[in-house]
């Protein structure tokens, strides 16, 4: 077997997936692998709405707001 | 004409004399001015913290800092907490210093018994108030040591959720952090109440003066020196609180008890911001030396006057 080679296009695909990755919020691996501000105000909505401050359809938009932004700045 | 004094065993001398400070040096250099040097460089790059590149991003860090509303909300609360304890603290700090000035009983006692709340860790004081403060119940009864206390004295209306309220919470934190703070301005007003020459107060009364010009005229003026260092530093320490935060209401409360101190924690560990966080950190302290400088220049103005 030869492991001099490496493998181009597995490591293409690889690199591809992360970046994908960068853009993407997967329901069932959140907050892992989502962009640590958008987590922060998610985690800040809920104690918004714990605390009578915030009604869930406000800290969606204010999520959505944040989430947006960064993916701008990403794609910069 | 003179010769030069660079002679080879003054030298000899000079690197034997340089040998011994040099540790000092080092360490200095290590702890102090590259940390220092190294937050300035790190404000202007956007970096998480763990790869090895970061990229330089100029001004940018500070002027998102600018529009960062939770950043000057935050400033915002500690703003308030200092100002709790410039009055509250300071106020209770003086009057105490004053009581065990004077000839009283047990002074000895009450000097130890008020300084032992700076001694205690702020984990701890923040943990036992949190459990005075709690709002649970078990068993139809209060577990938090006020609300029990309130209810037992026939006085339920004023039971409250002191800690998971946003409009007490921050007050709450205010008064534990005078509470634990009140100590240091006590010893240091004391001290400096010892130091006021008491042939001033003789000479003050034979002129007839009563207790309140002997205070307004005699000990305030000449405390005004030990009292600006008092200020500094309740200032510098109530601006930098976040133990008593964190171990009172931990991140909880959305960012009504934010503090700078917890914001750049949070941007540094939690959202991965080492730049950004560093940039706050900047911010943070230019705010500081203003304040220490706008003192120390209302006390020159004081003593003038």
């Amino acid at each position: 077997m030869d492991f001099g080679e490496e493998p181009r296009m597995e490591s293409q695909a690889t690199s591809e997936f992360a970046s994908a990755m960068d853009f993407t919020t997967h329901p069932t691996i959140w907050p892992y692998n989502e962009n640590a501000l958008v987590t922060e105000k998610f985690d800040k909505g809920i104690q918004s709405i714990i605390i009578g401050e915030k009604t869930p359809e406000e800290v969606a938009l204010e999520v959505q707001e944040i989430k947006e932004r960064e993916l701008k700045k990403a794609k910069q | 004409m003179k010769t030069s004094s660079l002679s080879w065993p003054k030298l000899q001398d000079n690197l034997k004399n340089f040998s011994f400070v040099l540790p000092a040096i080092l360490i200095f250099s290590v702890f102090y001015i590259y940390p220092f040097f190294d937050i300035f460089w790190l404000s202007f790059h956007e970096w998480n913290g763990i790869t090895p590149s970061m990229s330089y991003v100029g001004l940018r860090n500070f002027q998102e800092l600018m529009s960062d509303g939770v950043w000057w909300q935050s400033m915002g609360h500690a703003a308030y907490i200092t100002f709790i304890a410039l009055t509250f603290q300071n106020a209770l700090a003086f009057a105490l210093a004053l009581a065990c000035d004077r000839e009283i009983r047990m002074k000895k006692f009450y000097r130890v018994v008020f300084f032992i709340p700076p001694v205690l860790s702020e984990v701890v004081v923040g943990f036992i108030w949190q459990w005075i403060l709690y709002a649970g119940m078990q068993d139809g009864e209060h577990i938090g040591l006020l609300n029990y206390w309130l209810t037992k004295t026939g006085l339920p209306h004023l039971v409250h959720n002191w800690l998971s309220n946003p409009d007490t919470a921050l007050t709450c934190i205010a008064i534990v952090h005078s509470w634990k703070g009140f100590g240091w301005g006590f010893i240091m007003l004391l001290a400096g109440l010892q130091t006021i020459d008491r042939q001033l107060y003789e000479a003050a009364r034979v002129d007839g003066a009563n207790s309140w010009r002997l205070l307004t005229n005699v000990t305030i003026p000449m405390m005004v020196p030990v009292m600006l260092v008092v200020v500094i530093l309740t200032v510098l320490g109530s601006m930098q609180v976040f133990v008593l935060v964190l171990s009172m209401v931990g991140q909880g409360l959305g960012y009504h008890t934010e503090v700078p101190v917890t914001r750049i924690l949070s941007a540094m560990t939690g959202t991965n911001r080492f730049g950004y966080a560093c940039a706050m950190g900047v911010n943070f302290g230019i705010v500081l030396i203003m304040v220490s400088v706008a003192f120390k220049w209302l006390s020159n103005r004081m003593k003038q006057a």
